[in-house]
């Protein structure tokens, strides 16, 4: 696994606004991009001024190491995110990465994709290293409506099967995705299986109670306030499920086996 | 022209005046791969404590405007742990090693430096955080009470000879008076200033965003708060002061210097760059050459107020 870490200064090659709130956006950095691991992410500093002051974090979505990019997918929350959105093709950005652990290989197959919102950005970039491995896989994707959804073409090619579903019904099953997952399941049988669940807080709970005493292993990508990215702040603690205090989301992290941590509310 | 940075604390002597601060710099090998840690001044390393604490549950971290509040809770090893695994890469370092060490009572910091006597040829200073908002002793946060940094200072000061730092809290109304009691109790140097109390609150939950309410505030925010607070405590004692709070760049180490800190620590700026600390170095020697300063230690306390 690799683990070291780059600085770079990564240039704005493309961006595109896919919905009102999704932007996707490419960077130059060819190191990062190349170390890169699914489920990694990269720190991004937005100014050089001291507002918004610490780097934000962000899901490496896309990479093509030979040709040195990267590409995040960003919902607009807040001053961080909104920057970004707004950037434009040949604007700088100081990128740190790439950070965390990573998705580690299915033991049990298939491997099941399961993301909400941007939530689905990792699992885009696992989809496309399991499909190069030969891995079979699916993916269940969340949206809130139609509007929302993108994806799914690209899935398609790296999945066996992809399903979708929309909170309000305007695109695929309608409704949200632990119940949606649940009926996939049963209806397949799928009685063993890798699940790779990244998205809203309440969607990964769900499906890993749901999953508990089940044949599947289960890897929750989580998101934690973050300083550094990197181990030293010890900002990003995640309570362990023993109670024996915390893990750190950003170096024993993001992504966790569902058994070790206790969600928040 | 050559330019000399180095200063002197006492007997503590630094090859340039950046330290990075505790809690900031984890044990420092988590900065190797961004810092040459050699050209840095020194490195302090997050709290020591007796026994290893867990923390604070989340959120500990959230920004606020050109600065962000934390509540680790003093997050860390143990002295124990601290010694048979971060100690070995630290003894590595040509640059100073100061470990920072805290407790909950005078027992926990006698505890932690009692251990750490048997490592200590590797160790350059003490820094004694006596001011984090966590740590109680009959209920009051003793960092603020004179009298209880007086015994802790003369407690710690028995145990040993090395260049003794007390770290002070700003959240008091006169930080001389705190100053004065950690120097009659023998203390070496001073560093000021830690966190300042703050509070941010998420409206639509009515909820505070920290899991403790109120957190730690640092950042480039705070620095005209810190600088105020070290020429008080430069009006008040005559000890060697490490001036700290929201350096990002050279100039902010100069603003240091200039009110009387001999030296500084640069803290939550590594974390918006792990390389900061190293880049402030170079750009105070760029700094220095471009003002015809050949001695920095020219500048400490040269500030012109008449
Ligand atoms: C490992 C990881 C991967 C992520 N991947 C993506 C991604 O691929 N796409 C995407 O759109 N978002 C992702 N996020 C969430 C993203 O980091 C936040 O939405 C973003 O930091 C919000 O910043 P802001 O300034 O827009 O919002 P503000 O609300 O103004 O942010 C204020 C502060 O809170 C922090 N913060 C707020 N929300 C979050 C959150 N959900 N997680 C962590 N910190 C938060 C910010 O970093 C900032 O310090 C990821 C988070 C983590 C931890
Ligand atoms: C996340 C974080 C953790 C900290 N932990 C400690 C600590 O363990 N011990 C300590 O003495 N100070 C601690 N501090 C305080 C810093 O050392 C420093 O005094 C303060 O942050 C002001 O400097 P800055 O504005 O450059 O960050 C911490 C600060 C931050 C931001
Ligand atoms: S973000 Fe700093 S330790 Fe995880």
């Amino acid at each position: 696994m690799s683990r070291q870490k780059f600085i770079e200064e990564a240039q704005v090659v493309e961006k595109e606004q896919l919905n009102p709130t999704y932007f996707r956006i490419r960077l130059n950095a060819p190191r990062i991009s190349r170390h890169a691991m699914a489920g990694q992410f990269i720190n991004i500093r937005m100014t050089h001024f001291y507002d918004p002051l610490l780097p934000r974090p962000m899901s490496i979505f896309r990479r093509n190491g030979d040709e040195g990019w990267l590409e995040v997918l960003v919902r607009v929350v807040g001053r961080g995110s909104k920057a970004l959105s707004q950037s434009e093709p040949g604007d700088r950005f100081t990128v740190l990465g790439p950070l965390g652990n990573g998705f580690s290989l299915p033991k049990k197959l298939p491997a099941v994709l399961i993301g909400g919102g941007t939530g689905i950005a990792p699992l885009v970039f696992l989809a496309s290293e399991l499909s190069k491995m030969d891995v079979p896989s699916m993916a269940v994707f969340g949206f809130r409506s139609q509007s929302e959804v993108c994806c799914v073409e690209e899935m398609r090619a790296f999945c066996q099967e992809v399903f979708v579903a929309t909170d309000d019904g305007s695109y695929g099953f309608r409704g949200l995705i632990p119940d949606f997952f649940a009926r996939i399941a049963e209806e397949k049988g799928i009685d063993e299986a890798t699940l790779y669940v990244c998205g809203p807080v309440p969607m990964m709970s769900r499906i890993a109670d749901f999953s508990r005493g089940k044949g599947y292993d289960v890897f929750l990508s989580v998101e934690a306030h973050m300083a550094c990215g990197f181990g030293a702040c010890v900002g990003c603690a995640v309570p362990r499920a023993d109670g024996k205090g915390f893990v750190l989301a950003c170096v024993d992290g993001p992504v966790f086996n569902a058994k070790e941590i206790r969600l928040g509310d | 022209m050559e330019i000399d940075l180095s200063v002197d604390l006492g007997s503590l002597n630094l090859a340039n005046p950046v330290l990075t601060a505790s809690g900031t710099f984890g044990y420092a090998q988590e900065f190797s791969e961004f810092v040459n840690l050699n050209r840095l001044g020194g490195v302090v390393t997050k709290s020591i404590t007796r026994y290893p604490r867990p923390g604070n549950p989340p959120h500990r971290i959230v920004e606020v405007s050109c600065g962000m509040l934390n509540s680790i809770g003093l997050a860390n090893v143990g002295v124990d742990a601290f010694i048979r695994e971060k100690m070995p890469f630290l003894r590595t370092l040509q640059c100073r090693k100061i470990v920072n060490i805290a407790g909950e009572c005078i027992e926990d910091y006698v505890a932690v430096l009692e251990k750490l006597a048997s490592v200590e040829e590797d160790i350059d200073a003490y820094e004694v955080n006596l001011s984090c908002p966590n740590v109680k002793e009959g209920g009051r946060t003793f960092g603020k009470d004179p009298e209880q940094v007086f015994k802790m200072t003369r407690a710690l000061r028995q145990m040993t000879g090395k260049p003794l730092i007390v770290k002070l809290t700003p959240n008091v109304s006169d930080i001389g008076e705190l100053g004065k009691a950690a120097e009659e109790g023998g203390a070496d140097i001073l560093s000021a200033v830690n966190t300042f109390v703050g509070l941010a609150v998420d409206v639509e939950r009515r909820r505070p965003i920290l899991g403790t309410v109120t957190g730690g505030f640092s950042g480039p925010a705070i620095k005209p708060l810190a600088l105020a607070k070290v020429w008080e405590l430069r009006q008040a004692v005559d000890l060697p002061i490490i001036g700290i709070g929201g350096i990002f760049r050279a100039n902010d180490v100069l603003e240091f210097l200039l009110v009387g800190a001999s030296a500084v620590q640069v803290g939550t700026a590594n974390f918006v760059d792990p390389s900061i600390s190293e880049k402030i170095v170079d750009e105070l020697e760029q700094s220095c050459r471009r003002m015809g300063i050949s001695r920095i230690r020219d500048l400490i306390g040269a500030l012109e107020t008449t």
